[in-house]
């Protein structure tokens, strides 16, 4: 108790020159005193660094989950690492989604470019076979196998105003929008109403095709109420505003 | 529409389920990108690493980019050594701290001057405590300590890891006993440390009747606190 009174005196300064110097002078000789006095020394450092051994110490274990892995990886101890994990893991999913949202999404013309099918063997008996093959390729989507085949048909039957739309649509399809929309406005006028709605309604699309949605809109207005496109034009302006 | 008649699937599962799916079936190798990214973002391609100087600075003073840097550049090395050693990651992991921090409480608030090599040593101090730890385990009991600490021997910085573990060791064992003394011999010294020296506050904060009685307190604490430290540091060696 006395010596650790005089080492305390000593180390917070408290001493007189005179009872320094004897006191230096006496750990020289005494051992034990010497010893003390690195102990309490050595007590006073560690109340001065205590919060800051603790923090590093924290620190330090924090850091050595996140550079030796294996724990990490092997799922055994939910730290921060792993929560960030989580969060990572969460945030690659909702990418994952939006990226799929964005690529798999049907445009709006492939949502509404839903031709009907085109039946032309019933139409002619002449070269059967190349018009069942022109047509089983168009209604599978196949339209630059159906285009020759079609436009080799409307030359020889310029009257058919029917397959002409159905040209149309393939040179739409495969990208000609230009000359699709020769064909369908020229069969805007058309005295059959059932050709005149379908080039009308395909007249549309072409302009939704190129994404000139202002000059689609026009288009889609221009449609009567009694034509059969009439609530799909509504359904499509609805949805182009 | 006429283009996917084929393989139309429902919005939900195409557009919900399958990147799930998907997901589930790659996050291994997502999660090897998000490793491999990290590990090249940790790896100071064109940086210059710190001096030993630096990172005693950070240890003692905090700095969580040097201590980073310290784990970057020293951590992969301890570790293929601590698994080449019978040992696995969490030990490589704790031996990195363990020998962190007896370098921390070797020459933080000390005299002593850190000369050498700071990789050295802390790579001595991790290795002399890991032949430490096999040897109380007896993994190695037909390997001699002489065999074991052999290769150390000539390591230039064994002296001062002995010491660093030693001082560590104090550390330790003053921490555990400081848990023993009474609240009130707690607080009091830790006012104290804190800088605190009107023994007046002292008193009054603590309620002890007078300041002399707050020296007399103190001195009581600190003849406890040394008491159980030597009690406790004795059965420990």
């Amino acid at each position: 108790m006395e010596a650790t009174k005089r080492i305390d005196k000593y180390l917070s300064g408290q001493m007189e020159a005179e009872e320094k110097r004897a006191f230096e002078q006496e750990l020289d000789t005494n051992k034990a005193l010497a010893e003390e006095l690195a102990l309490q020394k050595d007590m006073n450092r560690f109340l001065e660094k205590r919060r800051r051994r603790e923090a590093l110490k924290g620190e330090l274990d924090s850091l050595g989950s996140e550079y030796f892995g294996a724990k990490a990886e092997q799922g055994r101890v939910v730290s921060m690492v792993g929560r960030r994990r989580w969060a990572l893991g969460i945030a690659a999913t909702l990418l994952v989604l939006v990226v799929a949202w964005f690529a798999l999404r049907p445009s709006l013309y492939e949502q509404y470019a839903a031709h009907p099918p085109l039946a032309l063997v019933e139409k002619s008996g002449a070269d059967a076979l190349t018009l069942a093959e022109a047509e089983q390729a168009f209604n599978k989507g196949d339209y630059r196998k159906a285009l020759p085949i079609l436009q080799e048909y409307v030359a020889n039957n310029p009257d058919d105003d029917l397959v002409k739309v159905y040209l149309g649509i393939a040179k739409m399809e495969i990208g000609e929008t230009p000359e699709a929309r020769e064909i369908f406005s020229s069969l805007a006028t058309s005295n059959s109403p059932e050709i005149r709605d379908f080039a009308v309604w395909n007249l549309a699309l072409s302009f939704l095709k190129d994404g000139n949605k202002e000059a689609c809109r026009k288009v889609l207005q221009s449609i009567p109420e009694d034509s059969g496109y009439y609530q799909k034009a509504m359904d499509l302006l609805e949805r182009l505003k | 529409m006429v283009k996917r008649s084929g393989c139309q699937l429902p919005m939900p599962i195409s557009h919900v389920v399958l990147p799930l799916v998907a997901f589930f079936f790659l996050r291994k190798t997502v999660w090897r990108v998000v490793a491999c990214v990290r590990y090249i973002c940790r790896k100071p391609i064109c940086m210059n690493w710190q001096s030993d100087e630096t990172y005693l600075k950070a240890l003692c003073k905090g700095n969580s980019l040097v201590l980073r840097e310290i784990y970057t550049r020293f951590a992969p090395q301890l570790r293929s050594w601590v698994l080449r050693n019978n040992g696995d990651d969490d030990d490589a992991k704790d031996l990195m701290q363990e020998a962190l921090m007896a370098i921390h409480d070797r020459y933080c608030g000390t005299d002593f001057q850190f000369t050498g090599n700071f990789g050295g040593l802390l790579m001595v101090i991790a290795k002399r405590m890991w032949y430490d730890q096999l040897s109380k385990k007896k993994r190695s009991q037909s390997i001699r300590k002489e065999e074991l600490y052999g290769q150390l021997e000539e390591e230039p910085e064994l002296e001062a890891a002995e010491a660093a573990m030693l001082e560590k060791q104090r550390m330790e064992v003053l921490a555990r006993v400081f848990e023993l003394l009474s609240e009130q011999c707690r607080q009091l010294l830790t006012l104290f440390s804190e800088g605190e020296k009107d023994p007046d506050k002292i008193a009054a904060q603590l309620g002890i009747p007078s300041a002399n009685a707050v020296y007399q307190a103190k001195h009581r604490c600190l003849a406890r606190w040394k008491k159980l430290f030597y009690q406790h540091h004795k059965t420990d060696a």
